[in-house]
């Protein structure tokens, strides 16, 4: 199954904007998720908005990118305009619906 | 009947009692929600629970009834049997492995085995000369139940990976607790649903006494866990959601959930 478009815009805009090539830019991104306990095939972009202002600010760092902030809230602000593509419905979904009543 | 026997007796009552009250519940969702998962479980869980469980303890306590009752009950038993594990199949497929081609293989395999082993259980009761041997171990009984460990090792494998994630989730303000904890208890329903199955199969397999005291406490213990866990994780009391919650980690500031 295909990666969210969510995750595809996070990763090309790291590329983009940093030094790091394209196989790097989603292997930090890739981390930030699996901390976050999060897929790439599923992530939305409320989500990966999550882990650009938690995570991956940590993550750059790390791997000694400068202007990490200015970088995510670039990145933040473009998330805002990336629609949510036709995923399937997710495990939590399903399982917070059968909570109900 | 011995301290054990009626362990093991409880601990069928109590599935019948916690299957029955949850597939209802799911399926009454579905009739609102119109969605394929609630369905799914749904009429698995009211199959196994409400229909199979209690004609099987029919034909076991029933020595007496008349032979077409005791037929049809075994009949109607393995039938709703090979149907309720193979909606099982099918839900743990569709939820958590939509897209993988081993799981769609591994989910089709397993039912076709449970459709096949309930097809023979039910030509079996209707043609057996000796009604004593009505419950004796059977070939495809075994498969039956081998089909069904597997399901049920393979439901608890998803979801406590699911529950892993949600946890990881929680402290971002990404997951709600209850759920992820929901993940945990239907987890918790596969290992025990296996744990009260085993013993039969270890039977067969060794040629043992299925009906020995060790045997009953394990079925007996087992099948109490799982029911309880299965009531838990879609009828919690309030009291244990307000545990749940209570107990979680707290988001941090900004969360999205």
């Amino acid at each position: 199954m295909a990666d969210s478009a969510a995750f595809e815009f996070a990763c090309s805009q790291l590329e983009a904007k940093t030094s790091l090539d394209r196989l790097a830019a989603r292997g930090t991104v890739r981390i930030a998720l699996k901390q976050s306990g999060l897929e790439a095939r599923s992530i939305t972009p409320e989500q990966m908005a999550v882990v650009v202002q938690k995570i991956l600010p940590i993550e750059l760092g790390s791997r000694g990118i400068d202007g990490v902030e200015e970088l995510c809230q670039s990145i933040l602000a473009g998330l805002r305009n990336v629609a949510n593509g036709p995923v399937s419905e997710t495990p939590d979904a399903v399982f917070k619906r059968l909570g109900g009543a | 009947m011995s301290g054990f026997q009626l362990l093991a007796l409880s601990s069928a009552v109590a599935f019948v009692a916690s299957g029955a009250a949850v597939g209802a519940k799911l399926l009454w969702l579905a009739r609102r929600t119109k969605a394929l998962p609630e369905l799914l479980i749904g009429s698995a869980l009211f199959l196994l629970a409400a229909v199979a469980w209690p004609l099987l303890l029919l034909t076991s306590a029933g020595r007496g009834l008349p032979e077409p009752v005791m037929r049809g009950a075994m009949c109607v038993a393995a039938l709703t049997m090979g149907l309720g594990w193979s909606g099982v199949f099918l839900f743990t497929w569709h939820v958590f492995r939509p897209d993988a081609g081993w799981a769609r293989t591994f989910a089709f395999g397993g039912i076709c085995l449970e459709l096949l082993g309930g097809a023979a259980g039910m030509l079996r009761a209707l043609t057996l000369d000796d009604l004593s041997l009505l419950r004796a171990p059977t070939l495809a009984g075994l498969l039956m139940l081998f089909g069904a460990q597997a399901l049920y090792a393979w439901t608890a494998l998803e979801a406590f990976r699911y529950r892993a994630l949600l946890r990881r989730r929680i402290p971002l303000g990404l997951a709600d607790p209850l759920v992820a904890d929901r993940f945990g208890m239907w987890g918790w329903t596969g290992v025990f649903g296996l744990g009260s199955i085993t013993p039969a199969v270890f039977a067969q397999l060794s040629g043992g006494d299925p009906n020995t005291p060790g045997h009953h406490l394990v079925v007996g213990l087992c099948g109490l866990a799982s029911s309880a866990a299965l009531y838990l994780a879609f009828l919690p009391p309030a009291a244990y959601v307000g545990w749940v919650r209570q107990n979680a980690p707290s988001p941090e500031p900004g969360g999205a959930f």
